[in-house]
């Protein structure tokens, strides 16, 4: 039954949300202090062409280490503690418990996006519309759900010690937001690391968005490829998420 | 038959043999207790039953049910502690359980209720609004033990209850235990307190090294002692000397043990036993413990 499923995804959600929401000082840094902080350094230092690549960057960086290193840890401290027995031994889905992470995940990641677009929108010069704040705020979440499924496939084909777990997440979100031309424009890479660089999900999420904050067209190839990726990984993820130990 | 278990062995990858042939059958409203030592496979064939562990080979049937074809039906209907877990820290009590119990299944407004009943039944009432991570251990057991009573479950499979409970505790979830069982809730649990739970089991399964070496009921396993009375003297040539011919005792760190029959025998031991020189002894009824270890040193 749809109703009781989605009551489910609700719930674990809800359990996953309050690690950080009864932690203020950890939320206040994860939500607004992190991405403020990236943000304002940037927007000194990068001339005025660039601050959309800046604000954008920002943006992705909130999402993408929320969604990788936030999900890594949360699914190998799971299995680590064998925390998920509780959940292992409901008549609860895989599906549902993923589903469930992401979203207690993305309840408080979102706010972060949130913030790095209100700080921009505040000191920096250039102007969204509605919809082109909507629009990267949809293009935010989608960025956290490839993220997710991405700190899902580390947690459940990774090391089994969630401290390493942690670690070779934050090793990738540095690798996608570093290599990748999140916080600048990708013509600025040298040849051989913009060939690189056109295969992370990341440098093709950050063309979309620069595309919707600049009011120019999204480049579908991106976004076609952004999606063969989160099909992949879910179906990875799929495959790997049992409750049933062999 | 409530579970049923044919022929069941797990070898885990690394070649350790868990379980290794294990024959058992629960019928329904019946308790039974899963004695052995550390390693003798009883976690894991809680796990195998609870449909969270797949076996090697063999054949296992929950309330008429396969654990892992029929998992989300059969999950409805039973209720597991786990032995080894860490809860939702940054939980409130209340939220821990209430969750839990929605996602068994249940509706918001049942949930609800459910959970106000095993908050009560545990003792829980008067932290059920603190965080679980400032909880102290026993009271963190009796979370845990409380997310495995919610729904009305027809089966409990329960890994060492008692771990971690002060006494007063561990009589509670005794009584809790007895009083599910006179209500005909099936139980499988695990436990090294024989004499607690062996107050209301109808069988001990004994496992060793992944085979069940023995199953009774408990008084039948106390019987197999071959004696109803300890009598503890302290140890002296004196007192060695009167023992009537026949009895079995032994001699260790300065105290004489001997194990009697019947009352009749004690009262012949006491009789011959000089007064002046035995000042103090102790007379104790065996227990399942006395029985458990006398058996597992045996096989």
């Amino acid at each position: 039954m749809l109703s009781e499923r989605l009551l489910r995804v609700y719930v674990v959600a809800e359990m996953y949300r309050k690690w950080l929401t009864r932690r203020p000082l950890t939320y206040f840094f994860v939500a607004m202090y992190m991405p403020v902080s990236i943000l304002v350094p940037l927007v000194i230092l990068a001339p005025e062409a660039y601050h959309v690549d800046v604000v954008v960057g920002a943006l992705l960086f909130s999402v993408v280490g929320g969604g990788i290193a936030d999900v890594a840890l949360n699914v190998s401290y799971d299995r680590a503690t064998r925390r998920i027995a509780f959940l292992a031994t409901r008549p609860l889905e895989p599906l549902d418990y993923m589903l469930g992470v992401m979203l207690g995940g993305a309840s408080y990641t979102m706010v972060g996006a949130l913030v790095v677009l209100l700080v921009g929108q505040l000191v920096l010069e250039f102007k969204l519309s509605i919809a082109q704040a909507l629009g990267l705020l949809a293009l935010a979440f989608y960025a956290y759900t490839i993220s997710a499924c991405l700190g899902f496939t580390l947690a459940l084909y990774g090391p089994k010690d969630f401290r390493l777990a942690g670690s070779l997440a934050d090793i990738l979100l540095f690798t996608l937001t570093f290599i990748a031309p999140v916080y600048y424009p990708i013509d600025l890479l040298p040849d051989p690391l913009r060939a690189l660089s056109y295969t992370l999900y990341t440098t093709h999420i950050a063309l979309i968005g620069k595309a919707l904050a600049r009011g120019e067209a999204i480049p579908i190839d991106s976004l076609a490829i952004t999606t063969l990726f989160l099909i992949a990984l879910l179906l990875i993820v799929k495959r790997g998420l049992k409750w049933v130990e062999s | 038959m409530a579970v049923s278990v044919r022929g069941l062995v797990k070898v885990y990858s690394g070649g350790v043999v868990a379980l290794d042939g294990v024959d058992l059958s629960v019928g329904y409203g019946e308790a039974c207790m899963v004695v052995g030592p550390n390693g003798a496979g009883k976690t894991t064939l809680l796990r195998v039953i609870s449909g969270e562990l797949r076996p090697t080979a063999g054949e296992v049937s929950v309330l008429s049910m396969d654990p892992f074809r029929d998992r989300d039906k059969l999950l409805r209907r039973v209720g597991v502690l786990p032995q080894e877990y860490e809860l939702y820290e940054d939980l409130t009590v209340w939220e821990h359980i209430y969750y839990l119990a929605v996602l068994k299944g249940l509706g918001i407004q049942e949930a609800r209720s459910e959970a106000r009943r095993v908050v009560e039944l545990l003792d829980l009432e008067e932290v059920k609004n603190t965080l679980v991570r400032n909880l102290s251990g026993g009271l963190k057991r009796r979370v845990a033990l409380a997310q495995a009573l919610v729904g009305g479950n027809e089966l409990l499979l329960l890994d060492e209850p008692m771990v971690g409970l002060d006494p007063e505790s561990r009589r509670r979830v005794t009584m809790i235990l007895e009083g599910l069982r006179r209500e005909g809730v099936t139980m499988i649990v695990t436990t090294h307190y024989l004499d607690e739970i062996g107050r209301f089991a109808d069988s001990v399964v004994v496992l060793k090294r992944g085979k069940v070496v023995r199953r009774a009921p408990p008084d039948a396993i106390l019987r197999e002692l071959g004696y109803t009375v300890k009598l503890e003297l302290p140890a002296g040539r004196h007192v060695l000397e009167r023992i009537p011919g026949g009895v079995r005792y032994t001699v260790s760190g300065g105290r004489i043990v001997l194990w009697l029959s019947s009352g009749e025998e004690l009262a012949r031991v006491l009789a011959v036993l000089d007064p002046e020189t035995v000042r103090s002894a102790r007379i104790e009824r065996p227990t399942l413990d006395d029985a458990y270890l006398e058996l597992v040193s045996r096989v």
